[in-house]
């Protein structure tokens, strides 16, 4: 998908596809780097308008990935873009449901 | 290097706005009790996944939240031996002074230079929007030195 050049796509169908009760931390580890270099391709000016794109649920679990990747200090700094985009989409409810998940 | 700061204090602002919803939640322990959970660890159940919110590896801030208590630990940039230094003597003489700030925490959890801890009673007596600020203005001040 991100060979498409439909960056975008290839964000909200990283989020689809998560590993949501893989027990495995494997798979889930596989699953995150994934994530990151389809976040990681969005240009910065971009950002804003990828994540109004995605879906309440998608962008529940792109800000899960967020704190995830800053967990791991992994790109902060365009991880808080993504943060401020994400927030401005979902609101204050997408991180109140990274925490209660 | 400016416009970093801003988004991460934003981060900071937005995650501990939806973490501190807090309410009384008595011990299930031991009666009549009131303990912060995410001190006293009971039960799984009552504890939140923690965040981290993190401008570079050396500036981090960890939340950790409960049903009735919330954990905010930072770790301030140290470049040199002596940041290092000066940051641990100012934060031991905040931590010594704790109680004046009410919401500082004596001792800061493993790795972090400092912590908050605020419970739902903290919250009963002052308004959640200043202690935020109370916090990001910290941060902010910390930063500037």
């Amino acid at each position: 998908e991100m060979q498409a050049g439909n960056i975008a796509g290839a964000v909200a169908a990283a989020m689809d596809y998560a590993p949501l009760h893989s027990k495995d931390e494997d798979v889930k580890a596989q699953h995150a780097q994934l994530v990151y270099k389809a976040m990681g391709a969005v240009p910065d000016a971009k950002i804003s308008t990828v994540a109004k794109t995605l879906s309440t649920p998608q962008c529940d679990m792109a800000m899960k990935y967020v704190y995830r990747a800053m967990a791991e200090t992994h790109e902060c700094s365009s991880m808080l873009k993504w943060h401020a985009a994400l927030l401005k989409q979902g609101g204050l409810g997408s991180i109140s449901r990274v925490v209660a998940s | 290097m400016a416009n970093t700061l801003k988004t991460y204090l934003d981060a900071v602002r937005a995650s501990l706005e939806a973490c501190l919803c807090l309410t009384t939640f008595p011990s299930q322990q031991v009666e009549r009790h009131n303990k912060p959970e995410i001190e006293v660890q009971s039960s799984k159940e009552l504890l939140l996944t923690p965040l981290v919110v993190a401008r570079n590896e050396d500036e981090k801030v960890l939340i950790e939240s409960s049903v009735n208590s919330v954990r905010i630990s930072l770790k301030i940039k140290q470049m040199d031996g002596m940041d290092q230094l000066l940051a641990h003597w100012f934060c031991r003489f905040l931590m010594q002074r704790a109680e004046q700030f009410i919401v500082l925490r004596r001792k800061a959890v493993d790795g972090f230079d400092l912590s908050f801890l605020i419970t739902n009673t903290n919250l009963e007596k002052m308004w959640k929007h200043k202690l935020i600020d109370f916090v990001i203005t910290f941060m902010e001040e910390v930063d500037k030195e």
